[in-house]
């Protein structure tokens, strides 16, 4: 996340510039599109992240087997025709394991960043929009929860939940707001000092009503790319927490956890562990290519 | 500057309180009590009542809270309840591993990451470039702690070089510095890349090379002096992924570092102990942050610093 | 440039930084090259508490404590109580209350003292007293005044009488028939009273004396813990030069060091038995040992309304078909119970058969209860990794009969606090036996003030105090075994499920290694170092 940081002071000032040269908005998104489509990586990785929505969606309809379904002669098995990528050790399907696996990993990479997108949203505007005392009292929140090593806060988050998938929606939520909340703080407080918003305050429109209709909008593609790029970051907290055994609840099938139990069978089933792996590169390789081909195409700027 | 400095080190203190103040209310509503534990298979309520006076644990949390606080101004964190010894011991006994596990992964992925980005950056829009970005891309998305693992199977196992466990030698770090450095080095070579493509684009380059100095010459000593600021700002920011990268890394090599430290402690549930390692990361953070910021303001004068906080 | 000096120093910095605090501290795993020291290396999991016996029922400190600290008794091979520190058995009075001991003369701790009877009694008064925060007080509670120390209204052990340096008497409150066996165990081992009171938070950490056949010789934290040869061992000096018990968290990274050649003993997890047992490179390495141990699963009588009923918690012990369990999931790897007393203890009876399997009977007995569409258990599972396959496995035999397990994972902590108020319905476990007797399998667990709520039988409860008072060990063992079928094959208020093994990983070049022994920890006392 904190990478966004550098491209950010420059992405709203190019927001800046299109407003106040009066480009429209909807010229901006489609010539966004337009740039995006353009970029091949780009249009692959978004195709791959397609496919594994798909493959969450239909999990129970493709995958070969039950992904719970215990078959304990059939342990530990390498890979064959039955099974693509062996069995692990309570001989249950890997494929049909790692199959489920891409709904929990997709499911707590979005929901997840939805949380921590929404806190981060809630609590910058406000600091950023009424300033003074509020928003240094929330700059200090931001400052102290930022210092939080965040798998560290992560794990004790965990502790206190408990195991399970929507544990992990708000743990990982709740550890990922304070960049979101520093970037949107900063660009409301530029969006306010401008004539259209003075205008709104001056004839009389509330503050939620300002804020919602007026200045978030303006912070929209800021906002789009914050999603996009946080999600492989989530994804990787899900699998590192997983991966120590704070993830999901035993049977159900994490990247993670399965790299974890996997650990324990090296020696005599290496596949085992490679594959979970390689899933989560793959989600998250695509999710990045496609969150900096969409940042590249909504500032022009920045690509080289 | 000395005003400025003196005013983040005040933020720096409140921020501090505060993760401790956090830090201690989690801990309250965590379920589970460290006394029944640490009884064992037999345990009988009159008995947890009892030790749990004799250890103060009775009383009511703020004022446990006060008398943390009052220890760590005088320095003592208090004691473990499990390994009766005291939290700053058991710390820095593990923070130096750890710390050492990090220093030899930034090292790593420094030499590395600035290699592959120059090379990156030379070499424009040809296969090296693209090939070394894809790495780099790929090295940005493998969780750490799997690296460590095909690591461990492949140098460890298979062609039985390097030690798979432990810190006996100099040699058990390799793996693990490599595994925790990997992402870090990746992102190392992305800005590294990034920024002298920008400075190479500046004119004072340009001018450079047209005054007919060697093309080596420009670049290491105009080119990368100039494109350091950022690579710099980025590499301090990051730091953190090394931290991070070293907890789950050391659960994959047995090391004994803050780690193992962090996670068997929640288990058996050693407030002081947890209290104390998570002050130490937390305090170690914020002041990553604020060298990082200060040396930035050191680098690039042109900053100012009433702006944004 | 300036800007370059300028980022060169911050580099400096950082270099520093890091190499202040890397280099130096490579201690020597030494399990290979040296000739002339003989060290044994054994892979454990790291303690987490202090080199204290007495603060821990952990077993790997009990596994490198009982080389250093010895109590006054042992335990044979074959199960007979002998005198370890002590000239001969003790005698005891008519009445049962007071026990004669006298101690061997001239035993050295390794400090260079004496052991005298003030030790011994200074060692039980210590674990009495609050402020140690001991855990097996419960041991010799029975001696006259040990109730009065744990409450803090004492500070001296009333019924311990000192008659001489070597001498001296115990004198209980009532008659406990194991109470000799309470003394042979690990947590009381004898603790040199000046050592111990001048080393005072050092304790277990720095400093820990006994009169053992080793001696704590270099103590890294969470690394490795380094024992030497005591040359003045009071029955003659061992053949080991030195045990080093290094720490390695991860069970199966331990197992890899083995095969690396790096430690010359290790557990092998019973998950990984199957593989490892198949294997030609491993088979002749691996040594098994049956401790006196039971994994059962206790059903809480008084909480979930259908586990009030005996019918259904009958028929949950009949649906489960313990013989597949251990010919699938557990291949190899156990035995199906019996009884909830397992062999080798008094009580064991030895006619039963395995704990019948009848699904059918389980099916009709649900009917009755009222239950045919089923019933819903909820079970916390805390320790993941010894259980879980077990329990997936039970799991699909409970539904067949209609009871639905709900399995949830909750981490030890959680899991202690709800069993310690009586919020567990069922709990599964593996007992390990702290002396070999039944009371300490029977009475800790269903005597009703130590059950947590989970059972309460007034019956029972009679029979536990009996026992405990009578001195005929037939009789005890009738009346032990009264209990068990009572428990097992009447109430249903325990669900013995199987006996086990515990495997180890042995290197070709140690010696003298074999039998091991039937506690749940490593005897490496006697092992050599043998030389192809």
């Amino acid at each position: 996340m904190k990478r966004l940081l550098s491209i950010f002071t420059k992405t709203h000032d190019f927001v800046d510039d299109t407003l106040n040269n009066n480009v429209e908005y909807t010229s901006y998104y489609a010539d966004s599109l337009k740039r995006l489509k353009k970029n091949k990586a780009v249009m692959i990785s978004f195709i791959v992240i397609v496919i594994l929505c798909l493959m969450a969606i239909l999990a129970p309809l493709i995958s070969p087997y039950d992904p719970n379904q215990t078959v304990l002669e059939d342990d530990l098995l390498s890979v064959s025709w039955q099974h693509w990528f062996g069995t692990d050790e309570y001989g249950r399907d890997i494929l049909s394991r790692i199959i489920y696996g891409t709904r929990v990993s997709l499911s707590v990479g979005i929901v997840s960043v939805f949380i921590s997108t929404f806190i981060g949203i809630v609590i910058g505007s406000i600091a950023g929009y009424y300033g003074g005392a509020v928003d240094s009292f929330l700059s200090r929140m931001i400052e102290i929860f930022s210092a939080f090593p965040e798998l560290i806060f992560a794990i004790g988050l965990m502790f206190v939940l408990g195991p399970g998938i929507i544990n992990l929606f708000i743990a990982i939520g709740l550890i990922r707001w304070t960049e979101t909340a520093r970037l949107i703080r900063g660009q409301v407080m530029q969006i306010k000092e401008r004539e259209f918003v003075k205008g709104c305050v001056a004839s009389g429109g509330t503050d939620f009503w300002i804020i919602t209709k007026h200045i978030l909008p303006n912070c929209l593609s800021t906002i789009i790319i914050i999603i996009t790029l946080g999600i492989p970051g989530a994804i990787m907290s899900e699998a590192s927490l997983s991966f120590i055994g704070l993830g999901v609840q035993a049977p159900q099938a994490s990247w993670g956890s399965m790299i974890n139990a996997a650990q324990s069978y090296i020696r005599f089933n290496t596949v085992y562990s490679v594959i979970p792996g390689i899933a989560i590169i793959i989600t998250v390789l695509a999710f990045n290519i496609f969150g900096d081909g969409l940042r590249d195409a909504l500032d022009p700027r920045l690509k080289n | 500057m000395l005003r400025y400095t003196a005013k983040r080190l005040l933020q720096t203190v409140i921020v501090l309180i505060g993760i401790t103040l956090v830090t201690f209310i989690l801990l309250n509503i965590v379920p589970g009590d460290p006394v029944n534990l640490m009884l064992g298979k037999i345990s009988d309520p009159e008995t947890i009542a009892r030790i749990r006076h004799e250890m103060g644990l009775d009383r009511p949390w703020h004022q446990q809270y006060i008398d943390f606080l009052v220890g760590v101004i005088k320095g003592d964190l208090g004691t473990s309840y499990f390994l009766k010894e005291s939290v700053v011991d058991i710390i820095n006994r593990s923070f130096i591993i750890t710390l050492k596990l990090a220093g030899f992964s930034f090292v790593f992925a420094m030499a590395l990451g600035l290699v592959c980005g120059i090379v990156s950056a030379v070499h424009r829009g040809k296969a090296l470039d693209s090939g070394l970005m894809t790495l780099a891309l790929l090295g940005i998305s493998a969780p750490a702690f799997w690296v460590a693992i095909i690591l461990q199977i492949v140098f460890g196992l298979k062609l039985d070089l390097l030690p798979i466990s432990g810190i006996d030698s100099g040699l058990c770090y390799i793996l693990p510095a490599i595994a925790i450095g990997s992402r870090y080095a990746a992102s190392i070579a992305r800005i590294t890349r990034t920024s002298m493509l920008d400075v190479i684009r500046q004119d004072y380059i340009r001018t450079a090379r047209a005054k007919g100095l060697s093309e080596r010459l420009v670049i290491y000593k105009h080119a990368l002096k100039n494109a350091m600021i950022p690579i710099v700002t980025m590499a301090g920011l990051q730091l953190s992924y090394l931290l991070t990268g070293s907890i789950l890394v050391e659960t994959v090599f047995s090391i004994p570092g803050i780690g193992k430290l962090i996670v068997d402690s929640m288990l058996t549930r050693d407030l002081p102990l947890i209290q104390g390692t998570v002050m130490y990361v937390a305090t170690l953070f914020v002041l990553i942050n604020l060298i990082v910021d200060l040396s930035y303001a050191f680098l690039d004068p042109k900053i100012r610093y009433e702006k944004g906080d | 440039m300036k800007n370059t000096k300028k980022i060169l120093a911050l580099l400096l910095v950082f270099a520093l930084l890091f190499s202040i605090t890397g280099c130096g501290n490579s201690n020597e795993a030494a399990s290979d090259g040296d000739n002339k020291e003989k060290v044994l290396v054994i892979a454990q999991e790291d303690i987490k508490v202090p080199l204290d016996t007495q603060l821990t029922f952990d077993s790997y400190v009990a596994q490198i404590s009982r080389l250093i600290t010895q109590p006054l008794l042992v335990y044979s091979e074959d199960m007979e109580l002998q005198p370890l520190l002590l000239k001969e058995l003790p005698k005891v009075s008519e009445d049962g209350l007071t026990y004669s001991f006298e101690l061997k003369p001239d035993i050295k701790f390794h400090n260079g003292e004496v052991l005298k009877s003030s030790d011994v009694k200074y060692t039980y008064e210590r674990m009495l007293k609050p402020s140690t925060k001991a855990v097996a007080g419960f041991l010799i509670e029975d001696i006259e005044g040990a109730k009065e120390i744990e409450e803090g209204t004492a500070e001296e052990l009333k019924g311990f009488k000192i008659i001489d340096e070597t001498k001296f008497e115990i004198t209980l409150s009532e008659p406990f028939a194991p109470f000799l066996a309470c003394l042979s165990t690990n947590y009381l081992a004898i603790y040199p009273e000046k050592a111990c009171e001048e080393a005072g938070s050092e304790w277990g950490i720095n400093q820990y004396i006994g009169t053992g056949p080793f001696k704590l010789a270099k103590n890294d934290k969470g690394i490795a813990m380094t024992l030497a040869k005591n040359e003045e061992y009071f029955e003659g000096p061992k053949n080991l030069d030195k045990i080093v018990f290094k720490f390695i968290a991860d069970p199966n990274t331990a197992v890899l060091e083995f095969e690396k050649g790096n430690v010359d003993i290790v557990e092998l997890q019973a998950k990984m038995y199957p593989q490892y047992a198949s294997d030609e490179k491993f088979k002749s390495a691996i040594q098994e040992t049956t401790p006196l141990a039971i994994a059962h699963m206790k059903l809480n009588t008084n909480l979930n309304p259908a586990f009030k009923d005996v019918r259904v918690r009958k028929a949950y012990s009949l649906a489960i078909d313990r013989e597949k369990l251990c010919n699938t999931v557990l291949e190899g790897v156990a035995e199906p119970a019996t009884n909830f007393l397992p062999k080798g203890i008094a009580g064991h009876d030895e006619t039963a058969p395995v704990v019948e399997y009848d699904p059918e009977e389980a099916k009709r007995l649900l009917k009755e209860a009222g239950y045919e569409n089923g019933v819903d258990i909820e079970f916390w599972q805390y320790e993941m990794t010894r259980f879980s396959d077990v329990m997936i496995a039970i799991q699909a035999q409970l539904k067949e009969v209609g009871i639905n397990l709900k399995i949830t994972n909750v981490d030890t902590a959680v899991w202690k606090d709800a069993y310690t108020k009586g919020n567990v319905e069922v709990m599964i476990s593996h007992w390990f036996a702290d002396f070999p007797d039944a009371d300490n399998f029977l009475y800790t667990s269903f005597y009703s003030e130590n059950s947590h709520g989970m059972f309460k039988d007034p019956e029972v409860d009679k029979l536990l105090i009996e026992a405990r008072k009578l001195e005929d060990p037939a009789k005890r063992a009738e009346l032990y075994k009264k209990v068990d079928h009572k428990l097992v094959r009447e109430v249903y208020a325990d669900v013995p499920l199987y006996y086990d093994k515990i495997f180890y990983l042995v290197q070709d070049r140690v010696g003298n290694m074999t039998p091991l022994f039937n506690d749940s920890v490593l005897h490496p006392e006697d092992a050599d170092i043998v030389t192809k």
